[in-house]
């Protein structure tokens, strides 16, 4: 019996689900390839980008940011800081409050999801709607994102066509195209009636003091036509110097992200009233929640992710479990260093098992447009985990082992005895580390030594 | 990910590391690579204090465990300053990369030293073709060879060394398998701590790799070897594994060049 939770979570996962999940996550893989292929088919080309990428987010952080606000502010815009979900969560509130609004429409956001701001926003009356077919989908049931790019990868078209019908959204079609049409009606009314609109921001540009959305529904455009406020919330490591490094980013996101050459809509957010019909209001609000204390450690380089998706794609174990496994707003190889840091070092135990669900097969960091070493900050995260004196469900003591591998003399004595085991039943033992391994497979014939004979009498 | 340093030692006297698994189970695979060593090396040595690389404990958080065996491993091949040749892309990159990682808090001189022995080490047929310049293996062997690249060959020139000499050998074909990038699932304890996620992946390799009806399935590390071969025996799934050692070394004694 295992007692991680991923793996029970795996044990128990749909099949359907998980095909589902498998071929969305390898069908993006491919996708990115191919595009990155097609744009840079130069050997090294796309390598390079990659490493621009790294190179720009690690620029200074205190001079971009204090850029930023100053541009930002000279556009119009109210800058505002959150030091925690908490205090975001309560600022967004007395906007609107504020305001007297009771209409938010919502452009898909992974910090709105990592605040938790639409359960918030809902119970303190306000109706909030997100207005990304995916999110709109999940939304409903009251579900999480499973994926930061496609937050209902684990979703079937018939399930989806039942939860419309049940939540008054249209008649059972499970047809793709009238689902999507039936969500556009329906969120038709929402965009005409919205008095805020709250979106992320994929960049912040610190000379032009503007924000960039990446999206592929135009819904972004449609909240923004009617609202008279827009509140974009971003941490701080959004920011990025200026329009010129931007051309290296929306060169690699969709590519990587979905493999698509481009989103289909990139908006350009430069202050309140920068577009016609657009909200004459406009509030940006920094948010810290954890990063300045990840930017001071040994994991800094997680803030360079763009939320992409590209490493939970490319994970064989998060095709094999989807995003829920990971209990928490992001996913994947990215989640496993992401979740702990956010959580805090106070909460450790929490997410504690997360950076063991990794194999370790440095597949995410081959992909990542930020060139993360995602695998050397799984390792560390391992390192911190243990140092901390957190336990973790069938860890394997190595203290024995080490005293074993660092006296050559027994060593040598012991490993030919390994033979003796082949006359055990071993592929019967049922119980502990040995027994989990045997439960699906065989162990080889045990050949203890026979090396170092061979070596002796040949050397 | 995994890139070993740029500036590695390519001396052609070399000292072989077995691996623990070499040592415990897969004499086969060790002999042959020093057999092969032999034929393209100088002088090979296999000194004998030698235990393991410390992944089982890296991989595990436990660093102290880890870079006490690493301590012990410099040691071992302390007595001349060769390169550390390794049948296994998975503990060279633990010599070569990991291990810094491990000691990146220790002082000054011992980071010095864990990077100067980084230098040292290779994976057994990145060194052939990439320092000693083997362009082929030659010989026969006639077999249709599917070919599973190491997750910790990927920042090494270890997949396209491999299948450079696999092509070299006469009558050996290189047969196609679907996801043939994605990892088996062993991962060391991690087949351990995730038991249903890593059969799971296993089973998914396995059955790729059967469906191309190989004659052979070749790697350049044992321990993959080893979890795919378990699993297809538990699925009831033929499963001839070999490590690229092996195959080398039989197919120069077919061609009666070995």
């Amino acid at each position: 019996m295992s007692v991680q939770k991923i793996d029970e979570f795996c044990k128990n996962l749909d099949p359907v689900v998980k095909k589902a999940v498998r071929i969305a996550s390898i069908g993006s893989t491919v996708g990115r390839e191919k595009t990155l292929l097609e744009a840079y088919p130069e050997e090294g080309k796309a390598e390079h980008l990659r490493e621009l990428a790294n190179a720009i987010r690690s620029y200074n952080w205190a001079e971009n940011l204090e850029t930023a606000v100053k541009s930002l502010e000279s556009n119009g815009v109210k800058v505002l800081f959150a030091e925690d979900a908490d205090e975001a969560r309560r600022m967004i509130l007395d906007i609107i409050a504020k305001r007297r609004a009771k209409n938010v429409v919502k452009v898909k956001s992974m910090t709105t999801e990592e605040i938790e701001l639409n359960d918030f926003l809902i119970k303190n009356g306000i109706d909030t709607v997100e207005t990304d077919l995916g999110e709109l989908i999940i939304q409903i049931d009251g579900e999480r994102p499973s994926h930061i790019v496609k937050p209902a990868i684990h979703r079937r078209r018939e399930d989806i066509a039942r939860s419309f019908e049940k939540h008054g959204i249209s008649a059972y079609d499970d047809n793709p195209q009238h689902i999507t049409l039936n969500a556009r009606k329906y969120l038709r009314k929402k965009y005409l009636s919205a008095d805020v609109v709250i979106s992320g921001a994929n960049y912040v540009l610190a000379k032009e003091g503007a924000i960039v959305l990446a999206t592929n529904e135009g819904n972004s455009r449609f909240s923004m036509a009617c609202s008279k406020t827009h509140i974009a919330i971003a941490g701080f490591e959004k920011i990025i110097p200026s329009s010129r490094e931007l051309a290296v980013f929306l060169n690699l996101l969709a590519r990587s992200a979905t493999g698509q050459h481009s989103t289909v809509y990139t908006d350009f957010v430069r202050g309140p009233g920068s577009a016609k019909n657009s909200p004459q209001e406009m509030f940006v609000i920094f948010l810290d929640n954890g990063r300045s204390r990840i930017l001071g450690s040994e994991f800094s380089d997680i803030l360079k992710c763009m939320r992409c998706g590209a490493c939970m794609n490319r994970c064989p174990v998060f095709r094999l479990v989807s995003g829920h496994a990971y209990r928490a707003t992001y996913p994947g190889p990215l989640g496993i260093v992401l979740s702990p840091l956010l959580a805090g070092d106070d909460n450790l135990e929490k997410f504690a098992d997360l950076p063991k669900a990794c194999s370790l097969c440095g597949a995410c960091a081959d992909v990542c447009p930020a060139k993360i070493p995602l695998p050397d900050l799984v390792l560390k995260m391992r390192d911190k985990i243990k140092r901390a004196h957190v336990p973790v469900p069938n860890d394997i003591n190595f203290k024995a082992w080490a005293f074993l591998a660092t006296s050559p003399k027994l060593w040598r004595a012991l490993i030919p005895l390994n033979k003796l085991a082949n006359f055990l039943p071993l592929n019967a033992i049922k119980i502990g580390p040995m027994g989990r391994w045997l439960k699906s497979r065989t162990l080889p014939k045990l050949r203890g030594g026979n090396f170092r004979k061979w070596f002796k009498k040949n050397g | 990910m995994f890139t070993p340093p740029a500036n590695r030692i390519k001396g052609d006297s070399v000292n072989f590391m077995a691996t623990c698994l070499c040592d415990a189970i897969f004499d086969d695979a060790a002999i042959s690579a020093v057999k092969i060593l032999r034929k393209f090396a100088k002088k090979v040595e296999f000194p004998q204090e030698q235990t393991c690389c410390g992944q089982p404990a890296f991989n595990s958080g436990d660093f102290e465990s880890a870079r006490k065996v690493i301590r012990h491993t410099m040691k071992a091949f302390s007595h001349n300053d060769w390169p550390i040749i390794v049948p296994s892309a998975s503990c060279a990159a633990m010599l070569f990369h990991s291990s810094k990682i491990a000691f990146r808090e220790s002082p000054q001189s011992e980071q010095e030293a864990v990077e100067k022995f980084s230098l040292r080490v290779w994976e057994f047929c990145d060194y052939l073709v990439n320092a000693l310049g083997v362009k082929e293996i030659g010989g026969k062997y006639k077999a249709k060879a599917a070919v599973h690249n190491s997750c910790h060959g990927r920042g090494t020139r270890t997949p396209e060394s491999l299948k450079k000499l696999l092509t070299s050998i006469e009558g050996l074909e290189i047969v196609e398998f679907e996801s043939q990038d994605e990892c088996c699932g062993f991962g060391g304890t991690f087949s351990v701590v995730f038991p249903q996620i890593s059969s799971e992946m296993g089973e998914a390799k396995v059955r790729a790799v059967a469906a191309a009806k190989p004659d052979i399935v070749v790697a350049a590390d044992t321990s993959c070897l080893l979890h795919q071969r378990g699993i297809a025996q538990k699925l009831g799934i033929n499963y001839p594994a070999k490590h690229a050692a092996q195959v080398f070394y039989e197919a120069m004694k077919n061609g009666g060049i070995a």
